[in-house]
């Protein structure tokens, strides 16, 4: 492992970025102090993108109000996956069940928060900030960045999955960096087939092949020799350095324009130069890896389950193998707003949740990561208790989250909310765990940075976790 | 971003909003008129052969007026709109018996390579645009609705209405089949009713969070109880109707779904909303304008009967839009940034291959991300879609992309490769229209590095910088980026052998001659042509490094 100065002066070394005027990419300047071994604990979160229904998920099987409410989504007794003789689990969550009884798998009930706001977005957005006032600066992840030590000065966080950076991220120190595809995630400058360097025909590929690079180049090695008949005395340089130059520069240049403020140019700019250094760290990470793997058969390699979540949560086990010291992960998976059809749609993606996160930790096994990562999900409401005539649910309010890994305390944390019509809050499940409290117990005791810091007041813990 | 936003908002509304002076007009203004209002171009001219570069050129030459009235004009549908409805038709119904659709099913990609041929062609770019905008907020996916045919539809009714009356598109948007399937309208009855598009008309299409309660939402989703579709028609399945007493927002009475939305058209708040996205899609994604600014044009709106066309002349026409609040104050979304960079190097490649790339890098039509469509602004750019955007623009350059006017090879699924074999028909037919589309559309991948710098300049590394970033910025870049570029073009030139000295392409157009066999010069000694070729290979390579890092500087992300 580089020490955090040793990396900051070789990435500088290896760019031209010492001549951009003090413009260092930000992913490498923000980390404060190395985190200490044994405190490199990871934290990853997957949110369920549309409100997951959490009646469907963690199921009160043993309430016959659930199955008066539920006359056609109700799952039946004989297909739970049981806690204990009123609680189980969606027969989808089959992996999660064997990471329960393998003391693995805290399952806490009844989290929300006050005055359940009903919409996406806004709901979203309280879940994601960690306020449900909604004046905290950012959110509740990018918050915590500004307090979080990573080992190697590493990249503290990284979203996993092609999308928008979401506001749980932001408000950090730096840009949390976004990545889709390991492969995918490198400037492809390679020169083109030509008459003097003919190259394989490239085929009408349809999908996203069009962006990743095939084969896959080592950084600074030329393709395929320009001189077929022969070698020249001397090797040309290879052209793709001045080329990745050139690009720095541009995007580190001072704006002429006379634009107010330019800030829309210099977060281009900004994200440009991020992005130049990251690709690099990340690509010699990943080699390192291959090569550690292909020396040790024995070594279980992530494999690349599909599309969706199972992609991108193997690709934050490579990652995590990868040793970038990150401790903060971040994914989604969307589909979950099943206003209609939901019996089919609905245990589709817990069955995919359920398979991604059981090869999630199998894989994080076999390296010995597993012990240091925790893996919590959560959606930004449950669902209306009673079903609706399309065979749906509307939006609802409190709901259950799922905490993966070895450190969690597993079983049944908080009661099960109430069904009784006396007990709903308009039509809703009512919450008993406020969800900061979650969050502050994860702080505190898992990623060590003070949750008031993050929440701006003190909450009071939940038993998620061993002692 | 909120740098500058004081700024914006201490301009006195009036002032904003009043018609810039004509005078100021030149290439750069011109170009940020047709990225925002078009596709980065002025559309081409039926008959007549010019470049997208020629036809900006002779934009400016026209003046400012006349290119914002050719934007806004609402003539009558062209014989290539009736060729272009014919075909998506055709389109629309290939595929139409699969039971799953998904975002990346290919089965679409007809559809989607369609609407980009539109947008690269139609004499109207601006209602293009703006059913881009409108696709945006009436936000539907594929991906539910499972109908080629019904996205079809509302593309067609989102296009209709783009420069009309929004309260009209509103009433149509709520009978449209794919909005009742993907906002559940169908099966909302009665008995138990659905809020679904209910929640979502308020929050997300006319009034946003806060104007409203959940009593609300809950009454107006009994409005639309009965609301169906049956063959693709609208129709109200009385049985299943709630036609008892109900209130919505202070009105009170046996409402239907069309008394709701007039409800809701009739609050002030509706009016801000839809000026409030127009402002971000049009005018900056950097700045949150005031209510100030704001009022004067959703007044205009609410008393035209929210006439969309005028408000948009209003905007188009303003100081502010061609002030610096606006200029380069937003970023290219995907679609953009893929239409302008094939138009930037007169790139002719099959449409669906655009529609595919704009697609992997964050926007694919027909299926947006959720309810609320694409954010827009910084969420389009983070490390991987940079990447990807970078990575595109070299592949484009280098001939990489897979772009070809032959048919894809098969999918082995008989129903996709049929829609394969009917888009690539259906795109040759369009693309034979040379007397419509003027120019000469090429779909096949003739990437001929000639043209990028002309004859006179090839030698020079200066003279060569200043064309490309007149070409592809408007020679608007910071001065120290252009003394990098020239540098660059400087220290990497090539060593030219005398016989390879007349120009950087011609080595490319003679390999282009001689595409499938290994002769390539002329008349030439064997030797000496392999001598040519590689210097001219690597001055053609130096240039494309040098285009392709324009083409991927953080100016160019702007629109």
């Amino acid at each position: 492992m580089i020490t955090r100065r040793e990396f900051i002066e070789r990435s500088l070394a290896s760019s031209t970025l010492l001549a951009l005027g003090g413009v260092v990419p930000q992913f490498v300047s923000a980390a404060g102090a190395e985190a200490k071994h044994g405190h490199d604990k990871i934290l990853v979160v997957l949110e369920m993108t549309g409100g997951n229904d959490g009646l469907n998920t963690v199921v009160p099987y043993g309430d016959d109000l659930y199955y008066k409410a539920r006359p056609t989504l109700g799952i039946l007794k004989s297909d739970i996956l049981k806690i204990d003789e009123h609680i189980g689990l969606n027969k989808k969550l089959a992996g999660m069940h064997e990471l329960l009884e393998a003391d693995q798998l805290a399952v806490i009930q009844g989290v929300g928060y006050p005055n359940p706001n009903r919409s996406h977005f806004e709901s979203m957005d309280v879940w994601q900030s960690g306020d449900p006032a909604r004046q905290a600066d950012g959110g509740w992840l990018g918050r915590t960045l500004r307090h979080l030590p990573a080992p190697g000065a590493g990249v503290v966080a990284f979203q996993v999955g092609e999308r928008k950076v979401p506001l749980v991220l932001r408000g950090a120190p730096t840009t949390v960096p976004t990545i889709g595809d390991g492969q995918a995630f490198q400037l492809y400058l390679a020169a083109p087939p030509s008459a003097t360097n003919p190259a394989a025909a490239y085929a009408y590929r349809p999908s996203r092949d069009l962006l990743v690079p095939k084969p896959f180049p080592a950084p600074g090695v030329a393709q395929a020799a320009p001189y077929p008949g022969g070698k020249p005395a001397i090797a040309p340089p290879d052209p793709t350095v001045a080329h990745r130059k050139l690009l720095q520069q541009l995007a580190g240049s001072q704006s002429a324009s006379a634009a107010p403020a330019g800030g829309m140019l210099q977060f281009v700019q900004r994200t440009s130069l991020d992005t130049y250094a990251l690709t690099d760290r990340v690509q010699q990470a990943l080699a390192n890896l291959d090569r550690r793997q292909k020396a040790n058969p024995d070594a279980q390699r992530s494999s690349f389950a599909g599309e969706g979540i199972g992609r991108d949560l193997a690709l934050v086990a490579q990652l995590i193998q990868a040793g970038l010291g990150t401790r903060i992960f971040y994914v989604a998976m969307s589909g979950y707003d099943t206003h209609s059809g939901q019996r089919e749609s609905h245990d589709e993606l817990l069955g995919k949740v359920d398979g991604a996160v059981r090869e999630f930790f199998a894989t994080l096994k076999t390296s010995g990561d597993d012990k240091r990562v925790l893996l919590l999900t959560y959606s930004e409401f449950g669902r209306r208790t009673v079903e609706n005539g399309s065979g749906g649910t509307d939006h609802g309010a409190a709901s259950c989250l799922l905490l993966a890994g070895p450190g969690a305390r597993s079983g049944l944390i908080g009661m099960h909310p109430s069904l009784k019509a006396a007990n709903l809050e308009a039509g809703d499940l009512r919450y008993q765990i406020d969800f900061r409290r979650v969050y502050a117990t994860l702080l505190d005791r898992w990623l060590e940075c003070d949750s008031r810091r993050v929440l701006g007041e003190k909450f009071e813990q939940v038993g998620l976790l061993k002692a | 971003m909120a740098a500058n936003q004081e700024s914006l908002n201490t301009l006195p509304p009036d002032e904003a909003w009043r018609p810039a002076p004509a005078a100021e007009w030149n290439l750069k203004w011109a170009a940020h008129l047709y990225r925002r209002a078009a596709f980065g171009f002025p559309p081409p001219q039926a008959g007549a052969a010019a470049t997208p570069r020629q036809r900006l050129a002779d934009a400016v030459n026209k003046g400012r007026d006349a290119a914002i009235d050719a934007l806004l004009a609402a003539d009558g549908p062209t014989p290539l709109d009736e060729l272009l409805d014919r075909t998506g038709r055709q389109l629309a119904l290939q595929g139409s018996s699969r039971s799953v659709y998904s975002s990346s099913n290919d089965a679409g990609d007809g559809l989607r390579g369609w609407w980009i041929y539109r947008m690269l062609y139609s004499p109207r770019p601006l209602a293009e645009k703006c059913t881009l905008f409108w696709h945006g907020h009436f936000s539907t996916s594929i991906d539910k609705v499972k109908s080629n045919q019904w996205m079809f539809q509302q593309n067609c009714l989102l296009r209709r209405f783009a420069l009309g009356s929004f309260a009209e598109m509103l009433h149509a948007v709520a009978r449209d089949s794919a909005m009742m399937a993907w906002l559940d309208t169908q099966s909302n009855v009665a008995a138990q009713p659905n809020e679904n598009f209910a929640r979502e008309l308020m929050e997300l299409f006319t009034l946003g969070t806060g104007k409203y309660t959940e009593r609300d939402v809950g009454e107006a989703a009994r409005a639309f109880t009965g609301w169906t579709t049956l063959s693709g028609k609208f129709y109200v399945n009385e049985p299943l109707h709630d036609d008892g007493p109900k209130q919505v927002l202070g009105k009170q009475g046996s409402l239907s779904g069309d008394d709701v939305i007039d409800v809701l058209l009739a609050q002030p708040g509706c009016a801000r909303l839809v000026v409030r996205k127009l402002f971000r899609f049009f005018i900056s994604e950097a700045d949150v304008p005031s209510d100030a600014l704001i009022e004067p044009l959703a007044v205009q709106l609410r008393q035209s009967q929210y006439n969309v066309h005028n408000c948009l002349a209003t905007m188009l026409r303003s100081r502010l839009f061609f002030s610096e609040y606006a200029y380069r104050q937003r970023i290219k979304s995907p679609v953009e940034y893929v239409l302008e960079l094939s138009q930037n190097l007169n790139l002719h490649p099959r449409p669906d291959s655009l529609s595919t790339a704009a697609g992997n890098l964050g926007q694919q039509l027909f299926a947006p991300p959720g309810v609320k469509g694409w954010e827009g602004g910084p969420a389009w750019l983070n490390s991987a879609t940079l990447l990807a955007r970078h990575n595109f623009a070299w592949k484009l350059l280098t001939n990489q992309a897979g772009f070809d006017e032959n048919e894809p090879p098969s999918d082995g699924d008989e129903e996709i490769d049929a829609a394969k074999s009917a888009a690539t028909e259906a795109f040759k037919k369009l693309a034979s229209q040379k007397g419509l589309l003027g120019g000469k559309p090429r779909l096949g991948p003739n990437i001929d590095m000639s043209w990028i710098v002309s004859g006179a300049n090839a030698g020079n590394p200066q003279a060569t910088a200043d064309e490309l970033l007149e070409r592809f910025v408007q020679s608007d870049i910071a001065p120290q980026s252009r003394a990098q570029l020239i540098e660059y073009l400087t220290e990497h030139a090539a060593p030219r052998p005398a016989a390879a000295a007349s120009a950087p392409a011609a080595s490319e157009r003679g390999r282009r001659r001689g595409r499938g066999g290994t002769a390539v010069a002329d008349a030439a000694p064997a030797k000496a042509a392999k001598d040519n070729d590689a210097a001219g290979d690597q001055a053609a390579d130096r240039l494309r490094r040098a285009a392709h890092a324009i083409l991927c500087s953080p100016e160019y992300q702007l629109a």
